[in-house]
């Protein structure tokens, strides 16, 4: 079974004050920054819906005005993801992003976790993935944060909070 | 494939478990009167090894009018233009009763009696695919032999035993193969729709003659149009093609092309490919183009040829190193020759016949995806809409990827060449057809996506 919950957070967003921790399932959980709130999933389609009027792909990934929605997915099943997984992840997307505008992606050990983060803009939207692999390479948690262009510079600081927040037990 | 009164035909068939000997092949042209009118028939007669013992003396024992009573083998008819219309299977003398099905699927439950409970039973198959080839020789002493030629597959079905609480059955014992079924496409029985015109439909319940009495071999069966509701498939409908897509994989030359770009492909990191190039329009041989690269890791120099010396381009075959599935630079690389190409923008008969072969295939590391266009108008206006030049193509490639990447987000643990399937699938909707054959085979099958959620891959069931 997997578990996604749906996060809005303003622009203004202040660093390092957590409000709360969130359980994703038995085996991963995150600390929720500050000025994070949940929100249903009729609640982020309702925000996707106001901007970008008859953008099918933006209505099917969510997005908001003047806010971020951030998706974060999480699986009750383990994987057996090979060692090189993460970095071989990166290498494809690296490799289909010669071709795409806009493109840049990072690959970085948080807190032991292996994260591969990347980031494109579309027609004036940004899509930033990243997927979080646990040291033992069983489990995943994956985030999709989308967001204005303009505010693409707000979404490092939005993540870092949330990537460090990321605790697998096993 | 024409007929030529002065030459000798060998028709022999082979199976994915083993080939009949051409040698032990002989085939005849027969005109049988009716008592209304003269029927032309092609018999063949091919002997199994049990029956020949090393003796090619005994062939010519073996006839319409008299067969051996120890005879063991086929005894198949042929249209004169070299369509299969049916046949039966010797074993020892006596006729073997067909018990084959039409359907492919998984494994069957029945249910069996054991001290007045039931219990099921599990009932496994045992699938065969037949495939047919021809040889011509002529009287000039020169012979030609035509490509394997995919038929049908037969399922054959038995009781492994398990479950029932009682002694499990004896395994049947090994009887010769059964007859071959009727060709693609036909068949008895209702039908979601069938690849090829209602009329040429043909049934495939032959009853069994009664032995004939002057020891020959039993008439050619009839050649009865089938009754039942059977649709000719759409156009568009992805099963419509599945026949041609296997047909292209299994041809020699194109699967030994596809070997060698995957393993260079893999091997050398950067995208090989090759040209699929008929020798003819009316043909099914393929020219031996090479397989080149230019050394990028994510393009491959696409030729194009329409003229009888260097083949008719029909689509190409390359590889993917990072292990993606086919891409949108590949569907309007397939479509593009109808716009670009004046031998098919200034020719209808060439165009048309160029919509109905294309495709383009791709090899990973984790399977082959064949892609063809299923509409093309549709697909016109996508591309003049969406990827017309530099800016729109780069704006499309990222909105592949980034569907792509939403489909490794759902599905962590598919294959690069799914999610890039996925997304191709997600971007020309209603206008493509996607097959998928795993690593190493060439048992191409349609995949569709779910229509919500994850939007997983699966596999369409052909009937």
């Amino acid at each position: 079974m997997k578990k996604t919950i749906f996060l809005l957070t303003g622009i203004l967003l202040s660093l390092n004050t957590f409000a709360q921790r969130i359980a994703l399932n038995k085996a991963v959980g995150f600390d929720v920054p500050k000025n994070l709130n949940k929100i249903t999933k009729e609640q982020a389609l309702a925000h996707a819906a106001k901007k970008f009027k008859g953008d099918k792909m933006v209505l099917d990934f969510y997005t908001g005005i003047d806010d971020i929605i951030i998706e974060i997915k999480s699986f009750d099943t383990t994987f057996n993801f090979e060692p090189g997984h993460a970095a071989d992840l990166k290498k494809g997307q690296d490799a289909l992003g010669r071709k795409a505008l806009n493109y840049t992606s990072n690959l970085k050990i948080i807190n032991n976790n292996t994260v591969v983060i990347t980031n494109s803009i579309i027609k004036g939207t940004g899509y930033c993935y990243f997927f979080c692999y646990n040291a033992s390479n069983t489990r995943v948690v994956s985030g999709c944060l989308i967001y204005a262009e303009v505010d693409k510079d707000k979404v490092t600081v939005i993540l870092d909070p949330i990537l460090n927040g990321i605790k697998f037990k096993d | 494939m024409p007929f030529d009164p002065g030459a000798k035909l060998n028709l022999t068939l082979k199976t994915n478990k083993w080939v009949f000997n051409k040698a032990y092949s002989r085939s005849y042209y027969l005109l049988i009167n009716d008592n209304n009118k003269y029927q032309a028939y092609i018999l063949t007669i091919i002997a199994d090894s049990d029956y020949v013992k090393n003796d090619l003396t005994k062939l010519t024992h073996n006839s319409y009018r008299k067969l051996d009573a120890d005879f063991s083998g086929l005894v198949l008819y042929y249209t004169p233009k070299g369509d299969y219309i049916g046949g039966y299977g010797y074993k020892d003398g006596h006729l073997v009763q067909p018990e084959t099905t039409a359907t492919q699927s998984g494994s069957k439950k029945t249910q069996s009696v054991n001290s007045g409970a039931l219990k099921p039973n599990t009932m496994v198959a045992d699938c065969v695919d037949w495939y047919q080839q021809t040889t011509v020789y002529y009287e000039d002493g020169h012979s030609e032999t035509f490509d394997w030629v995919y038929l049908d597959t037969t399922c054959t079905y038995r009781d492994d035993g398990t479950n029932t609480g009682s002694t499990p059955p004896a395994a049947p014992p090994a009887l010769p193969p059964p007859p071959p079924p009727c060709p693609p496409g036909t068949g008895t029985g209702s039908s979601p729709c069938s690849p090829v015109n209602v009329d040429e439909v043909k049934n495939n319940n032959v009853p069994l003659p009664p032995n004939p009495g002057d020891g020959g071999a039993p008439p050619p069966p009839a050649q009865t149009p089938c009754t039942v509701n059977v649709k000719p498939c759409p156009a568009d409908d992805p099963c419509a093609k599945k026949a041609d897509v296997v047909a292209r994989a299994t041809n020699s030359i194109i699967a030994a092309q596809n070997t060698s770009i995957l393993t260079n492909t893999i091997a050398h990191g950067a995208e090989y490919g090759a040209n699929q190039n008929l020798a003819s329009l009316t043909g099914s041989t393929y020219v031996n183009t090479p397989v080149t690269t230019n050394g990028g890791a994510s393009t491959w120099t696409i030729g194009f040829s329409w003229d009888s010396t260097n083949g008719y381009t029909v689509g190409f075959s390359h590889g993917h190193p990072e292990g993606y599935g086919p891409s949108p630079a590949d569907v309007d690389a397939l479509f593009s020759p109808i716009n670009t190409q004046s031998a098919l923008r200034n020719n209808a008969t060439n165009k048309q016949i160029y919509e109905e072969k294309a495709s383009v295939t791709t090899m990973t590391s984790t399977g082959s995806y064949v892609v063809t266009i299923s509409n093309w108008a549709a697909l016109n206006t996508l591309l003049a809409n969406s990827y017309s030049d530099a800016t729109q193509q780069f704006a499309f490639e990222s909105s592949y990827q980034t569907i792509l990447t939403r489909y490794q987000f759902d599905n962590p643990g598919a294959t690069k060449g799914d999610a890039g399937a996925a997304a191709l699938i997600q971007l020309f909707p209603g206008m493509i057809n996607v097959y998928y054959a795993p690593k190493g085979t060439t048992s191409y099958t349609p995949i569709t996506i779910g229509a919500t959620g994850a939007k997983t891959i699966t596999l369409i069931q052909c009937p």
